[in-house]
C-alpha cells in the first residue's frame, strides 16, 4: 500500500508565525501532552460492538422488566404524539415547515426512551444483532420484541385514556381533537404497500437514530443527534407503528365527538369519510402492513447491514485512526 | 524560512510550561491534518465489501436528506430564502448519518486527496475508492428512489411534493455545462470543508454543529451535489409519467413545463451528473485537500 519511496510517518511543519512565538531553551523540560482518557465520540465500529453488547443484556431482561419498560416506552411515544398534535393543530404555516415542527416536537418521545431507558418495539429491532452474532437466541429475541410489542401498546393506550379525559383535544375550539381526527383518518386509509414502505423507511430511521446515540458520549449529544432523524422520519410523514398505536385510537375515540368532526370538517375544508376509522381499520389497514415494514426496515437494513460491514467474522477494520496510525509530529 | 521555525517552537498558548496533561481540546488544523492524512490510509485498506455496503448506506442517507428537504420546502410561496435554509438544515440529517456511522460518501471522500497528495496511498487506491463510492451511492440512492415511489410520499398535498421535486429535476437537466460544473465545484468545496470540519470534532455535538453550517448552505444556494443528484432527477424521471403530478407541476410553474430533456441518458447521465461529478471532483481534491495537504503536510523542501 505505502509506496518504499517514503519512509518517514506524515511530518507537519507550522507555517503559520504565531504573534508571540517563545524561544524555548533546550533545557526546559516541557511536559508532554498525553491522551489518557479518551473524550472522543465513540468511533463507527466502536458503536457496532457496543450495540451487540446492549443487545446482549436486553436480551437477558427478565419478562417483567421488558413489559414494564415496554409500559413506558409506549406512554413516552405516545407524549410525543400528542404533543405534536397540539403544536401544528391551529398551523398557519406551509405544509412543508409544519411537517417538520412537528417532527422536531416529537422527538420528545425518542428523546424520554433513548436518555431515560425503556423497550421500545421499533428500537429493539436492533438486538437482530446479537442473534446473528450469535450472543443471543432466536426465543429471546422474540420474547424480547412480543413482550416490548404488548407493553408498548398498553402504555400507548393508557396515554389514550388519559388524553382523552384530560379534555385537551377541546383546545382552541376543538382544534386539537380535529387535527388528531384528521392525521388518524390519513393514516388508515393508506394502501398496504404505501404502509409497508413507510414503514421500512421509518424504522431505518428510528434504528439509525438508536445508532446514533451509541456514538454519544453524554446527553446533550444523543439529543442533537437524535433529532435529525426523527424529526425528519415524522416530517416525511413515515409510518412508525408505536406512534400510530396512539394516532389512530385517538382518532377512533374523538370520532364520536360531533363537535370534533364538525371542526375536522371546518380544517379540512371538505365533508370527510370517516368509514375507515375502526379498530378492525387500526388493525388490518395499518398496524399489519407498518409492522412488517417496521421489522424488514430495522432488522434487514439496518441490524444486519450494519452487522455485516462492522462485525461480521473475519474482517479487521477500525476507524479509530488513534490505536492503529503513528500519529505525525503534534 | 522553515529552517528558522526549527527552532522556534510555535504555539498557541503563549506558554508552554503550563499545557496541560490531560488534551480535551478540540484538534487543532494541523492535527485535523494529519488526523485527515491517517484515515486516508485506512479508508483506502478497507475491503471492497466493506466499502461498497459503507458506500450503500452513503446513499441511501443522501437521499433521505434530500426528499426530507424537497417535503420541507415544496408548499412555499413566500419567503423563498429563509424557506431554502430551511430546507437546508432538514438536509444536514444526511451528513449528520453519514459522518456518525462513517459511511462512504463520494463526494467527502475525496478528502482522502489528502494522503495521496502525501505520498501515504497511490493514485491507483484513491481511484478504487472513489469509484466503489460512486457507484455505492448510485445503488443507495436508487433503493431509496424504490421505497419513496412505492409508499407513495409523492401523493402528499394533492401530488404537490410530486410537482415540486419535477421541477426542480427540469432545472438540474437544463443547465449548461459551465453552470453545472461551477456549482459542483462550490458545493463540494463546501462538503469537504464541512468534513474537514468535523476532524477537529470531540463529540458529536461538534460534528453536528460544525457541519450545519456548510451543507445547509449548499442546499439553500442551490450547489450541484452529484449524490442528491442521483436520488432527485430519476425521482424526477418517474414522476414524470404520472398524469397527476404534471398537472400539479404545470399549476405550479405557471406555464407549459418542458420535460423533453427528463431523460435517464441524455438529460441525467451526459447534461447533468457528467459535468457535477467533474465539478465535485475538482472543488473536493484540488480547493479543499490540495489547499489543507499545501499548507499542513507538504514536506519541506531540503
Amino acid at each position: 500500500m505505502v509506496g518504499n519511496k517514503v519512509k518517514n510517518p506524515i511530518k507537519t511543519k507550522k507555517p503559520v508565525k504565531a504573534a508571540k512565538s517563545i524561544k524555548i531553551p533546550k533545557s526546559a523540560e516541557v511536559p508532554k501532552r498525553v491522551q489518557i482518557f479518551d473524550f472522543d465520540a465513540y468511533s463507527p465500529s466502536q458503536i457496532a460492538s457496543r450495540i451487540n453488547t446492549v443487545a446482549f443484556v436486553k436480551a437477558k431482561y427478565s419478562t417483567a422488566q421488558t413489559f414494564w419498560m415496554g409500559i413506558n416506552a409506549g406512554v413516552y411515544i405516545a407524549l410525543g404524539a400528542q404533543f405534536a398534535t397540539l403544536v401544528i393543530s391551529d398551523s398557519t404555516l406551509h405544509f412543508g415547515l409544519t411537517s417538520l415542527m412537528a417532527g422536531i416536537v416529537f422527538s420528545l418521545g425518542l428523546i424520554l426512551v433513548v436518555v431515560g431507558g425503556a423497550e421500545l418495539f421499533t428500537g429493539n429491532c436492533l438486538i437482530i444483532i446479537g442473534y446473528v452474532d450469535k450472543k443471543v437466541t432466536s426465543k429471546e429475541v422474540f420474547n424480547n420484541w412480543t413482550i416490548s410489542f404488548i407493553g408498548n401498546l398498553i402504555g400507548s393506550l393508557i396515554v389514550v385514556c388519559f388524553m382523552y379525559q384530560s379534555h385537551q383535544w377541546e383546545f382552541f375550539h376543538d382544534m386539537v381533537g380535529a387535527k388528531a381526527l384528521l392525521i388518524a383518518n390519513k393514516k388508515v386509509n393508506l394502501s398496504f404497500e404505501a404502509a409497508f414502505a413507510r414503514g421500512v423507511l421509518c424504522n431505518s430511521m428510528v434504528c439509525l437514530a438508536v445508532w446514533l446515540c451509541f456514538s454519544a458520549r453524554n446527553v446533550t449529544d444523543k439529543i442533537i443527534s437524535l433529532v435529525f432523524p426523527v424529526g425528519g422520519f415524522i416530517a416525511s410523514g413515515f409510518e412508525h407503528c408505536v406512534a400510530n398505536m396512539y394516532f389512530i385510537p385517538m382518532g377512533v375515540v374523538l370520532k364520536k365527538n360531533p363537535e370534533v368532526v364538525a371542526a375536522a370538517e371546518k380544517m379540512a375544508g371538505k365533508t370527510i369519510n370517516l368509514s375507515q376509522l375502526t379498530w378492525k381499520g387500526f388493525v388490518i389497514n395499518n398496524q399489519i402492513p407498518v409492522i412488517l415494514g417496521n421489522v424488514v426496515g430495522g432488522v434487514i437494513l439496518v441490524g444486519i447491514m450494519f452487522w455485516f460491514i462492522y462485525l461480521r467474522p473475519k474482517i479487521n477494520i477500525s476507524f479509530n485512526i488513534k490505536e492503529d496510525f503513528p500519529q505525525g509530529r503534534q | 524560512m522553515p529552517d528558522k521555525m526549527e527552532e522556534e517552537e510555535i504555539t498557541s498558548t503563549s506558554d508552554m510550561s503550563i499545557a496541560p496533561l490531560i488534551d480535551i481540546d478540540a484538534y487543532a488544523p494541523v492535527k485535523m491534518a494529519n488526523r485527515v492524512g491517517q484515515l486516508g490510509v485506512a479508508k483506502a485498506n478497507l475491503g471492497f465489501l466493506t466499502t461498497f455496503f459503507l458506500s450503500v448506506n452513503a446513499g441511501v442517507f443522501i437521499a433521505l436528506g434530500i426528499q426530507l428537504a424537497m417535503l420541507v420546502t415544496h408548499t412555499a410561496t413566500s419567503n423563498l430564502g429563509l424557506n431554502a435554509l430551511v430546507g437546508g438544515v432538514a438536509f444536514t440529517m444526511a451528513l449528520v448519518l453519514i459522518v456518525i456511522t462513517g459511511a462512504e460518501l463520494f463526494t467527502g471522500n475525496c478528502l482522502i486527496a489528502m494522503s495521496f497528495f502525501a505520498r501515504k496511498i497511490t493514485g491507483k487506491d484513491l481511484a478504487r475508492n472513489l469509484t466503489i463510492a460512486f457507484i455505492g451511492n448510485f445503488v443507495g440512492a436508487l433503493t431509496v428512489v424504490f421505497w419513496i415511489y412505492v409508499s407513495a410520499q409523492w401523493t402528499t398535498n394533492n401530488h404537490l411534493l410530486g410537482a415540486k421535486i419535477v421541477i426542480a429535476a427540469i432545472d438540474k437537466v437544463n443547465m449548461p455545462f459551465s453552470v453545472a460544473f461551477v456549482r459542483g465545484v462550490l458545493c463540494n468545496a463546501l462538503v469537504c470543508l464541512g468534513i474537514w470540519l468535523c476532524f477537529s470534532a470531540r463529540n458529536n455535538l461538534d460534528k453536528i454543529l460544525s457541519l450545519l453550517w456548510p451543507i445547509a448552505c449548499l442546499i439553500a444556494c442551490g450547489f450541484e451535489h452529484c449524490v442528491v443528484n442521483m436520488w432527485l432527477i430519476p425521482m424526477g424521471i418517474i414522476l414524470k409519467g404520472n398524469r397527476f403530478v404534471i398537472e400539479a407541476a404545470e399549476k405550479v410553474h405557471g406555464e407549459n413545463l418542458d420535460i423533453a430533456n427528463l431523460t435517464f441518458f441524455k438529460g441525467f447521465l451526459i447534461d447533468n451528473l457528467f459535468p457535477v461529478v467533474l465539478g465535485n471532483l475538482f472543488g473536493g481534491i484540488v480547493l479543499v485537500a490540495g489547499v489543507y495537504w499545501f499548507i499542513f503536510l507538504r514536506q519541506p523542501k531540503k
